[in-house]
């Protein structure tokens, strides 16, 4: 008896998987919308030249505002400058909101600075 | 800039002590495992390769159409793309979407607009027929279609990407709450009604779909996410039981009385102060908002038997005459104002030292000087809603972001 139990279930193991193929190949395709929207086109900027030393050069850490997080800057400053001392670091705060434009910055920096770093987060 | 150089220290750094914003930057990036200072020495220094420099446009059209698939396939598909809620959709097929489409006059192909999951993200377009593919998906009908439409025309995304968990709300007025037979009764927020409930969800299926929204980590990062996003407060606002004088929202905002109108809203969260019934509602409103942040606008949403006692026992014959008693009867001290609230530290005083008044004036009161809590009366917004089941009202940190005609997208 216990022989004629383990073919049989053998034949079941073996017609589950045939019997559902069989059943979804016969279910019908149908064709459906994808419902995803337009992404624009991306704008390639290439990116700035790369500095080949630091000596001799100004780098700005610029701290968009965070409230209380303007001693990770400081602490950042305080490290480059001890590492790499012939750099002038440059701590600044931009202004206003982390949400708003600062021109100001941006040209000075432009004008003086070699590189910037930039802190995004909180 | 594909390749745009970035590290990471652990998060967070606000308030953190110096001691271990220097301990984190001489440790190893959580992202890369790489040390944090190396790693910013690189971003000025490592040499650009040949991708850091390329210019031109790197093109993503969207295909029209899925691979033709058997239905369980189909919906395993979108389930597995991110391209719905969590709950079952109904397949957009060809057919259920022309017919969507006898909804509105608009033709198919006709721009409706472009939606972002917050400002600095891109911004992706959306026709008449990419909005019809997610109506089907909400189970919507034609005849609830120019609503969504409206809508989408907003631009407004349901699912705005904040690490703070933004809801938002949908408000409909004018005579297509009642063609479309919405509900601003008894449960006018709960799961009882059809037009409620498919046009709160198209919202959030929009806010996925046709503004790469609800990637979660790339694309929403709400920290605990808030459950609001599933269905958007969607409500019609009661205006057969406002009594005289009190203007329906979307009459204040410069509407017609018969115009049909979409409003949307955005806050985190509503809640239900205790209240004295043996007091004047009007007088416990200030004490009722003191849990709302000053930087926050104010909605109240009020069964129609609180208004009708606001209006014939405590004597306020509208909206905007409430509105200004809140405005300036409600306070917070300078001292709370300056140490007590995160998003005034945040928001408001940078603007403040820039000079942006009454922030600049404000700022140079005393500190036990009282203050107005919601910044304008036009922060401060008033919505009928219920069945006149109880003298009940919810008052969130909602505030108004804009309105679209229905009409237009009939």
């Amino acid at each position: 008896m216990k022989k004629k139990t383990g073919i049989s279930l053998i034949a079941v193991i073996l017609y589950v998987p045939l019997f559902f193929s069989v059943s979804e190949a016969q279910e019908p395709k149908i064709t459906v919308f994808n419902p995803l929207g337009q992404p624009p086109a991306i704008a390639r900027v290439p990116m700035a030249p790369r500095l080949t030393t630091l000596e001799g050069k100004t780098i700005y850490i610029v701290d968009i505002g965070f409230t209380d997080t303007h001693q990770f800057f400081t602490e950042m400053q305080k490290l480059l400058s001890a590492k790499y001392p012939k750099t002038n670091w440059v701590v600044r705060i931009k202004a206003g909101t982390y949400f708003d434009d600062d021109p100001k910055l941006w040209a000075e920096i432009k004008e003086k600075g070699h590189g910037m770093i930039m802190g995004v987060g909180h | 800039m594909p390749n745009q150089r970035f590290t990471f220290v652990p998060h967070p750094i606000t308030g953190v002590p110096a001691e271990l914003c220097r301990k984190y930057l001489q440790g190893n990036s959580p992202v890369s495992g790489k040390p944090v200072l190396q790693e910013i020495i690189g971003g000025l220094m490592d040499p650009l390769t040949a991708e850091d420099t390329k210019k031109g446009f790197i093109e993503r059209p969207t295909p029209r159409l899925v691979e033709p698939d058997t239905a369980d396939r189909l919906h395993r598909l979108f389930l597995d793309n991110g391209w719905t809620d969590g709950l079952p959709v109904v397949l957009p097929t060809e057919a259920r979407v022309a017919e969507m489409l006898k909804g509105t006059s608009r033709k198919p192909d006709e721009l409706v607009g472009r939606m972002q999951p917050s400002s600095p993200h891109e911004l992706w377009s959306y026709t008449v027929e990419k909005v019809a593919v997610n109506a089907v998906m909400a189970g919507a009908t034609p005849e609830q279609f120019p609503v969504i439409l409206a809508l989408a025309s907003t631009g407004q995304p349901s699912l705005f990407t904040s690490t703070t968990s933004f809801a938002r709300m949908v408000v409909v007025n004018g005579p297509v709450r009642n063609e479309i037979k919405m509900n601003a009764g008894i449960g006018a927020l709960g799961p009882f009604n059809h037009s409620n409930a498919v046009i709160g969800r198209a919202w959030t299926l929009m806010s996925i779909n046709l503004a790469a929204g609800a990637k979660v980590g790339e694309t929403y990062m709400g920290s605990q996410g808030n459950n609001f996003n599933y269905n958007n407060l969607c409500m019609p606002e009661n205006e057969e039981e406002l009594p005289p004088g009190w203007k329906p929202f979307h009459v204040q905002h410069g509407f017609k009385p018969n115009e049909s109108v979409v409003s949307t809203f955005n806050g985190w969260g509503f809640t239900h102060p205790d209240q004295s019934f043996g007091k004047p509602f009007h007088t416990q409103i200030p004490f009722w908002l003191q849990f709302v942040s000053p930087f926050s606008p104010v909605t109240l949403l009020l069964d129609p038997t609180i208004i009708k006692q606001l209006k014939e026992r405590e004597g306020f014959d509208s909206k905007e005459q409430l509105i200004e008693w809140i405005h300036k009867n409600t306070f917070v001290t300078v001292g709370d104002w300056l140490d007590n609230y995160y998003s005034v530290q945040n928001f408001i005083l940078p603007t403040g030292k820039q000079g942006r008044e009454p922030f600049a004036s404000w700022m140079k009161l005393p500190r036990d000087a009282k203050i107005p809590q919601i910044v304008s009366p036009s922060n401060i917004h008033i919505l009928s809603v219920g069945g006149g089941t109880n003298l009940f009202w919810q008052a969130g940190d909602f505030g108004y972001l804009s309105s679209a005609s229905v009409d237009k997208w009939r």
